[in-house]
């Protein structure tokens, strides 16, 4: 295929300048497009960071302003209207990045244009809740392709076609994630050493477990912090009989209350006290400030928690982080390479870019036993099962705190287990650096215009 | 006590069609027989209120406050109603010529996530959290001494009626009583459909229980190879009481959440699941009936929040399984945006519990003690201390602005 007969590529999704999981996506697949020749073009939502600069292709601002999301489809209208009417011969392809309601958006501005049958609309979406309602297909259903990022996703998605009555041929093969290796990987000893010291003013002798992601409704930091504060407290006990650790329960508002009495996994009562320990420290790399604007992200007042649980001098908070502005990426890397463990208990995901960045990092994660993450994250991560899933208007699947608290104890006290993970996790980045997912997405953008 | 200064208006808001009981913090008869009062009952559509409901209560607020009184408005049923409600007498411009307090049961909890200009006190029935103290204070506006006053249920004596046989047979009858068909409900579901389903498996050396692996996606069970606990590879799989019987009552569904059937189906054991109406509207003696009628009761709510679905299963004669914090089940502990925070019960713990209580060999888990009996002379006094005290609040006070605009 020639470069001039490449159809143009409207990629509509986050802002590339911004620090969140949908801009790093829509930074690194155009970046890749842009580079291979195709001629592609940006419409990023949310306010841009005005320091970034576009290495060549161009970006157009959809939300200069900070305006609520229920003006995105009318300012869609505007900007789609402006973008599509103007285009040349080749019918464009949208990529449309983001959740389902972004989607939906696009796809109602298209409509309310009378242009939807004029462009190919491709969409790429986390199948982050269960079970998939068949009113999804009335958004989903209305793209030509519909890329899930992973094997189980693709499997909901066909399931919930079906049950709409909706033939899933538009349900593509899926494509990862991806990750730049060439930043997001292990530190030697002693630069990793030096990061410690510098970065995080850590030394050698302390354990760091890191949290890395935003502090929004389905992440659970509460559950990091909870975790960290049941191993560092000691407030445990273990079992003799089949060595389950069972944590203290706490009161209503927050506190640790004694251990059980008894094991809750077998019932023994032969329990001994768990071992507090001093050399563990907790860095939370996320957003203090979004418990401010509650109905946003679900973001919790972390202070308040770690107050409660009794850790606010053993962890690490920035109080210079805020939703979409953050570290660069080289210094980003660098804090995750020096952490020994990353824990994130998502409720619920799609796909969770810092489990693979920590991975491809070195750094052994702890992740909750559900949705996608579990599937590609395994080779270097502790799946702790689900205690309770909260069914309201999705399912919430909730880490079990004792086998949570268990794989905490276990990597913390076995450094060959440690290991073990931590070396698998750059052996699967590699295999999902951004350049080979952008030549997944050059094969789907051309099989999506009839050129396979 | 003393004759309260202003006249007590009595509201209670229910959605049209629901059972009034389970929704309110109902005040005993003996404290209203020696209280002057006027008492209103509102039921909400789709619609809105009716108006020919409206129009007496409105009436009867506008008569006191025309004579210069500032009648203590005590609204019950649903929180959100209650708040319906007094946006209605805002519109009537009555708000702030009231002291208007809201009567919420605990299990309702927690509300009030915004500022509420024309709300003035709280009647509750446990005591606040430090979170539901701040969170209370920002929507009240105030100081909350004395506008938050806590009453008690009354422990009921029913009489059992023909309890079941123990759950020692092949088909064990689960009841389960729900308010709303609320994320409590749907966890009863989904532990009877692990227990009922032989979704968990025991592990031979360690005998912990083992549940398999549960894909949301396509509500599909995967079963453990290796215990999650001690790692031996000997797991055993359950005894499924396959001809157990799952008997919902409720009330009505919450939006939030899946309708109880749906959710049954969606497990694979709808034909197992049997939805009924709130028994005689929700009342304690008819929710021990209903327990009765059954071999074991699953009382599931927020732990932190007991209410009297529990007293009444403890009637009921039937084996108990509740996450009441007395059963010390384990949870995961989780913290929502305001601070409140919420012990989800383990799944694993509910099953064992169905278990033990299924066998009669339980281990003290799920078994609740008598602590939380409350004598009746008892909820009476707390109920009067609580009136008294509401009493004292301050008239509203008069709003300048509007007389400096009319100046």
């Amino acid at each position: 295929m020639s470069e001039t007969s490449r159809p143009r590529v409207l990629v509509v999704g986050d802002h590339p300048s911004l620090h969140r999981g949908f801009a790093t996506i829509v930074r690194a697949v155009t970046a890749h497009l842009h580079a291979r020749g195709w001629p592609v073009e940006v419409l990023g939502y949310y306010p841009p960071d005005p320091a970034w600069r576009s290495p060549g292709y161009a970006v157009t601002d959809l939300d200069p302003d900070d305006v609520p999301r229920s003006q995105r489809v009318p300012r869609l209208v505007g900007a789609l209207g402006a973008m599509l009417r103007g285009s040349g011969r080749v019918p464009p392809t949208l990529l449309c990045i983001g959740t389902d309601f972004d989607l939906g958006a696009v796809v109602e501005a298209l409509r309310a244009l009378g242009l939807r049958e004029k462009v190919t609309l491709v969409g790429y979406t986390p199948i982050d809740y269960a079970p998939l309602p068949v009113a999804a297909m009335e958004v989903l259903g209305a793209f030509d392709r519909l890329v899930p990022y992973t094997q189980l996703a693709h499997e909901a998605l066909v399931d919930c076609a079906r049950r709409a009555g909706i033939e899933p041929s538009f349900l593509t093969t899926p494509i990862p994630h991806g990750v730049d290796t060439a930043c997001f990987r292990p530190l030697p000893p002693a630069e990793r050493a030096a990061a410690r010291r510098t970065l995080l003013d850590i030394d050698d002798d302390t354990f760091l477990v890191g949290y890395f992601g935003r502090n929004s409704r389905n992440k659970r930091i509460d559950i990091v912090l909870r975790l960290f504060a049941l191993a560092a407290s000691g407030n445990y006990a273990r079992c003799a009989r089949c060595g389950s650790t069972s944590a203290c329960a706490l009161d209503r508002d927050g506190r640790p209350l004694a251990p059980p009495p008894r094991c809750n996994a077998c019932g023994g009562a032969d329990l001994s006290p768990g071992r507090a320990r001093d050399d563990l420290v907790l860095y939370v790399h996320a957003d203090l400030d979004a418990h401010r604007a509650p109905q946003a992200s679900g973001g919790r007042n972390l202070l308040a928690i770690a107050d409660a649980l009794g850790v606010r001098d053993r962890v690490r908070f920035r109080d210079d982080l805020r939703i979409g502005r953050g570290d660069d990426v080289a210094t980003l890397a660098a804090r995750m390479a020096a952490c020994d463990l990353h824990v994130l208990p998502f409720h619920c995901a799609g796909w969770e870019l810092t489990v693979l960045e920590t991975g491809a990092c070195g750094v052994a994660n702890i992740i909750t036993e559900a949705f996608s993450p579990a599937q590609y994250a395994a080779p270097f991560s502790r799946l702790v099962p689900v205690g309770s899933y909260v069914l309201e208007r999705d399912v919430r699947a909730l880490m079990d705190t004792d086998l949570g608290l268990a794989a905490l104890l276990d990597l913390i006290d076995d450094p060959a287990s440690r290991a073990h993970l931590a070396r698998c996790g750059p052996t699967v980045a590699s295999a999902l650096d951004w350049h080979r997912v952008g030549e997944m997405w050059e094969a789907c953008l051309r099989a999506s215009v009839g050129e396979a | 006590m003393d004759a309260p200064s202003s006249p007590l208006i009595v509201v209670d808001v229910h959605p049209a069609g629901a059972a009034s009981r389970p929704w309110s913090l109902a005040i005993p008869d003996a404290v209203l027989a020696a209280t002057a009062h006027r008492s209103f009952r509102l039921s909400v559509a789709a619609d809105g209120f009716d108006e020919r409901e409206l129009t007496p209560l409105v009436a009867a607020v506008s008569e006191v406050t025309g004579r210069g009184g500032a009648p203590l408005l005590l609204l019950g049923g649903s929180p959100p109603l209650q708040l319906a409600l007094m946006s209605v007498l805002q519109t009537a411009n009555l708000c702030s010529k009231v002291r208007s307090v809201l009567r919420v049961a605990a299990w309702h909890r927690p509300f009030l996530p915004s500022r509420q200009p024309f709300v003035h006190g709280l009647i509750v029935d446990a005591e606040p959290t430090a979170a539901e103290r701040a969170r209370w204070a920002r929507a009240l506006g105030r100081d909350i001494a004395g506008r938050v006053c806590r009453v008690s249920w009354p422990t009921p004596v029913p009489t059992p009626h023909e309890p079941g046989d123990g759950g020692t047979g092949a088909a064990p009858r689960v009841t389960m009583v729900s308010f709303e068909a609320d994320q409590w409900t749907a966890l009863g579901v989904q532990a009877f459909a692990i227990w009922a389903r032989g979704r968990y498996r025991h592990c031979r050396r360690c005998r912990a229980v083992n549940l398999d692996r549960f894909h949301p996606h396509l509500a599909h069970f995967e079963p453990r190879t290796v215990c999650l606990h001690c790692g031996a590879d000997g797991l055993v799989e359950a005894r499924a009481p396959t001809a157990a019987r799952l008997d919902i009552a409720f009330d009505r569904g919450v939006e939030s959440s899946p309708d109880p059937q749906v959710l049954a189906a969606w497990l694979g054991i709808a034909d197992m699941v049997e939805p009924r109406p709130l028994p005689a509207g929700g009342d304690v003696a008819g929710l021990a009936t209903f327990h009765a009628a059954g071999d074991i009761a699953l009382v599931l709510g927020d732990p932190a929040y007991p209410d009297s679905r529990l007293a009444a299963a403890r009637a009921s004669g039937a084996r108990v399984v509740t996450n009441a914090p007395s059963s010390a089940m384990a949870a995961c502990h989780g913290w929502d945006s305001h601070g409140q925070v919420t012990a989800h019960t383990s799944l694993r713990a509910l099953v064992r519990a169905l278990e033990a209580a299924m066998h009669g060999a339980g281990e003290g888990v799920g078994r609740v003690d008598d602590s939380s009996a409350v004598a009746v002379v008892d909820v009476v006094d707390a109920w009067r201390d609580a009136i008294t005290r509401l009493e004292r609040m301050p008239r509203p006070r008069v709003r300048l602005i509007g007389r400096r605009a009319l100046g």
